[in-house]
């Protein structure tokens, strides 16, 4: 997840899934921390903001071109899709 | 027993009804959104857990239901309390009127909203539905009439049509079901799944997460999962945060959580609006909380 440098804020730049796809291919589940990427100059850790890790879910299942993306609560219960 | 839950069942219901007309008169009917999704802290949430404890105190066994998290994929069922579910609308509700008393209307309608994504209305909006199609009609989704049977598996009940009976929601569900009958034909899926905060929050919430991850799987499909941190972890870090630097210097993000579903809610349409897929419901299952 290669971001800006707004910490706190972050803006996702890119996303380069490859050794998530990686995993898939190897029948794993990867399970991935939301919320936080690595900021394109400095490759420091930034985070996302408020929301941060539904961002990352959507944006995850953008690159990886997933059939479904969903986003779970378990107070709101909703699924997302 | 079921005489005590027919003479509580109506009476929350008519209680959560007037919060729902409440909602309605104030306004709230149609949808409020804050610019940017951002509100102004309010303070520590309201503590509730002495009205949670009596809820369920009252309720008894009724407390207790069990909830179907994603009918279209799920095959398990997961346990929920009324109790936690009328708290928490509750703490919505007081989360309002304290924007209400600190002069934010706007802020005060969010948390009241009714087809909203704001847990408040959301949720007694659901919770109405279930105590209208849960009584007085005993039917299939009521506590022990007749036992549930083994875990529900949607995609089969689409395929043969059945209908278990009853006044509620088993025509809703099959329907539901048979909507996506063709997704779920299909053989394999890439499927992300985003689990928040509190949904990890616990070692049951995280073993529940994983049993879904698990089912998603074993039907065939890729799983990528993307976790928040546990609980409000993230609230406490950056309040933490805070009191090393100035927080006049940082964004304000309490309830980060309530904020983060609405600002997705925004990001993504209005996906949450609808009592959803996960609407099946059934009272009481015996099995493990």
């Amino acid at each position: 997840m290669i971001t800006d440098s707004a910490h706190g804020k972050a803006r996702i730049i890119d996303v380069t899934p490859g050794r998530i796809s990686t995993a898939l291919g190897e029948g794993a589940i990867p399970i991935v921390a939301g919320f936080q990427g690595v900021s394109q100059n400095g490759k420091d850790i930034t985070t996302l903001g408020r929301g941060g890790s539904d961002t990352t879910a959507v944006a995850l299942g953008a690159a990886l071109e997933a059939d479904v993306c969903e986003i779970l609560h378990r107070r709101g219960r909703g699924v997302h899709r | 027993m079921v005489r005590e839950a027919t003479r509580r069942f109506p009476l929350l219901l008519l209680e959560i009804s007037q919060i729902l007309l409440a909602g309605a008169q104030l306004g709230a009917s149609k949808d409020v959104i804050l610019p940017d999704n951002w509100e102004p802290d309010v303070g520590a949430d309201p503590d509730l857990d002495s009205l949670r404890s009596g809820l369920a105190r009252r309720l008894a066994d009724y407390d207790e239901y069990a909830e179907l998290f994603d009918p279209y994929s799920d095959t398990g069922l997961s346990a929920f309390r009324l109790s936690d579910d009328l708290a928490a609308v509750a703490a919505d509700l007081i989360h309002g009127l304290q924007h209400y008393e600190a002069g934010r209307s706007l802020e005060a309608l969010w948390w009241c909203s009714t087809p909203t994504s704001t847990t408040g209305g959301h949720t007694a909006a659901r919770r109405c539905g279930r105590f209208t199609r849960c009584w007085p009609t005993p039917c299939w989704t009521c506590p022990r009439n007749p036992p549930w049977p083994d875990p529900p598996v949607p995609a089969a009940l689409a395929r043969t049509g059945k209908n278990r009976g009853g006044s509620c929601g088993g025509g809703r569900y099959t329907q539901a079901a048979s909507s996506r009958s063709g997704r779920s034909g299909s053989p394999v899926a890439l499927v992300v799944q985003k689990y928040g905060g509190s949904s990890v929050a616990d070692a049951d919430g995280i073993k529940r997460v994983a049993q879904r991850i698990v089912a998603t799987r074993k039907a065939g499909h890729s799983v990528v999962v993307v976790v928040s941190a546990m609980g409000d972890t993230t609230d406490e870090l950056q309040d933490l945060a805070a009191q090393v630097s100035p927080p006049a210097a940082r964004p304000r993000t309490r309830h980060a959580a309530h904020r983060g579903r609405a600002h997705l809610d925004g990001a993504a349409g209005h996906g949450d609006r609808q009592p959803g897929p996960g609407s099946t419901l059934v009272h009481r299952v015996p099995g493990p909380a």
